[in-house]
């Protein structure tokens, strides 16, 4: 049926003077970047804000979210990551501030959770078809056995420096992407202090994929997918400033095809995810779908990996300010007792 | 009666014929209008009617592997030998119109996404969805929602848009450069 669907939805045909989405003092937009649909949502309650200044506000976001993606980028083999991927384990190499503080994070984060969470898995998520490979087929022969332990910061003369004990790959993926909107929303609300004056009350939501972040949270409602069946939604109102989700479904790799193909995808039988066990290297089979709220979305995203992996994932996501709420296969929503 | 013209009222009768589900939400962000402005600021520019041959088409999928799906297009071209483009892209999940700029040399300058549909299961299903069919103005936007959903869930990827950046570069390359 799906020719049906391409021939209807080939008629309409938009026209220039079409106007209809224009509300003053709003603007939403949508970019690809990250590798998903990156969405910010302005909006000026007093509906004073002119569209020029809500697009300048909207493009400081987006030029910051390009800049995280040219620094931590797996994809993309001129990356910073990419470069250091290529070579920190030859010998140290400088790292950009914003690297060194993803970093450090993330090795904490490792450290806290008896290495749950893991930003070394990427050999892995290659071997899926996840991830692409940017060695050369002599460089693919040598095994990439390191984890998390083998990976060396030091600081000195004021400059931060990476070294790899053994060779390593790693993905900084999801928290990469919510450390890009972290910083987009610091850029747009210095945008917005300078568009509109310190005293503005401009609205401000940015959604990459699910890292999602906003300035009003409040009594903000969400929409949180149905694990077995994700154009279901189901509404949760917000807890804090900052939301990230992590499931099974979407994952496109050529293991979950074949899956796919031998299994009813819209039922809730499990296929291998885009998460991978680090102490096994496993991918996970996924079930339930997790989401973690936090004060930034950085945290919240790395919180999502630890919900799903770690033992006593509610206890450690509770000490760390972070608040789980787990939807099983049946669509049923499970707050963390803690 | 073309092709196309059939195909139209062959749908329109198997739309009507199934039993509507209410599943299926839209996402508008920018209007045309808006986008245009946008992307091209106060740049003049005329619209331009053409329809992509068979040849056309064909050799467009052949040089880039994706196939055009509309021949259709739906263009402007800019004083300054730019183009503005609007294009639907159609993914796995997703259903998008897009507004592209692409300068004189076919690089593209940007790209805004106007409208989001998931196209989970089978869209036609949704009598909101069909309705946009039966207003007098094609151009209409569909909005099933009036404040846009924040949703979150696993990251869904957006591939589908390169491979339609791919189509219409090769469409300017073979086409639209000549013009």
């Amino acid at each position: 049926m799906q020719w049906l669907k391409h021939w209807v939805a080939s008629w309409r045909q938009p026209k220039l003077d079409d106007k209809n989405s224009a509300t003053p003092g709003q603007l939403s937009r949508c970019q690809t970047l990250l590798g998903t649909y990156v969405e910010v949502h302005l909006c000026d309650p007093q509906t004073a804000a002119s569209d020029k200044a809500l697009i300048a506000i909207s493009q400081a976001a987006y030029r910051t979210i390009e800049q995280v993606q040219s620094l931590m980028s797996f994809h993309d083999p001129r990356s910073k990551l990419s470069r250091i991927n290529a070579s920190a384990h030859i010998a140290p190499l400088p790292l950009a501030p914003e690297l060194a503080d993803v970093l450090r994070q993330a090795l904490t984060l490792s450290r806290l959770s008896d290495g749950h969470f893991d930003i070394t898995v990427a050999p892995q998520l290659i071997a899926q078809g996840l991830l692409p490979e940017h060695r050369t087929k002599t460089e693919q022969q040598r095994p990439v056995r390191g984890s998390w332990q083998d990976i060396e910061l030091t600081e000195s003369s004021g400059r931060h420096w990476v070294f790899f004990k053994r060779p390593l790959q790693l993905d900084l993926g999801g928290i990469a992407k919510g450390y890009a909107v972290d910083q987009a929303m610091a850029a747009a609300e210095a945008s917005a202090k300078k568009q509109l004056g310190a005293d503005n009350k401009l609205q401000i939501t940015i959604n990459a994929g699910g890292d999602l972040r906003s300035n009003h949270w409040q009594g903000m409602d969400v929409s949180l997918r149905h694990p077995a069946d994700p154009q279901q939604l189901l509404s949760h109102t917000m807890q804090n400033c900052a939301l990230a989700s992590s499931a099974g479904y979407f994952t496109e790799a050529s293991t979950a095809t074949q899956a796919e193909q031998t299994n009813d995808t819209t039922s809730s039988t499990e296929r291998p995810s885009a998460i991978i066990a680090p102490h096994t290297r496993q991918p996970l089979a996924l079930q339930q779908s997790v989401s973690v709220f936090a004060d930034n979305c950085m945290l919240a995203d790395a919180l999502t990996k630890v919900a799903l992996l770690h033992p006593e994932a509610d206890q450690l996501i509770s000490q760390l300010g972070g608040q789980l709420l787990r939807i099983d296969q049946h669509g049923q929503l499970i707050p963390s007792t803690r | 009666m073309n092709r196309r013209a059939f195909a139209k009222g062959l749908s329109l009768l198997a739309a009507g014929l199934l039993i509507p589900i209410s599943k299926t939400y839209a996402k508008t962000y920018l209007s045309v209008e808006q986008a245009r402005q946008l992307l091209w600021a106060d740049t003049p520019m005329q619209a331009v009617a053409l329809t992509l041959s068979k040849e056309q088409t064909q050799s467009i999928k052949a040089a880039c592997g994706i196939r055009v799906r509309n021949p259709k297009m739906n263009i402007w071209k800019t004083d300054n030998s730019g183009w503005f483009i609007i294009d639907q892209i159609i993914g796995k999940h997703e259903n998008i119109d897009m507004a592209f700029a692409l300068d004189m040399h076919g690089k593209v300058m940007g790209m805004e996404i106007l409208t989001y549909r998931e196209t989970y299961g089978f869209e036609v299903n949704n009598p909101k969805w069909r309705a946009q069919f039966h207003g007098r103005d094609h151009s209409q936007h569909l909005k099933l929602d009036k404040q846009i959903k924040n949703i979150s869930g696993a990251t869904l990827s957006c591939r589908h848009i390169t491979d339609g950046i791919n189509r219409l570069t090769q469409t300017w390359d073979q086409v639209l450069r000549h013009l």
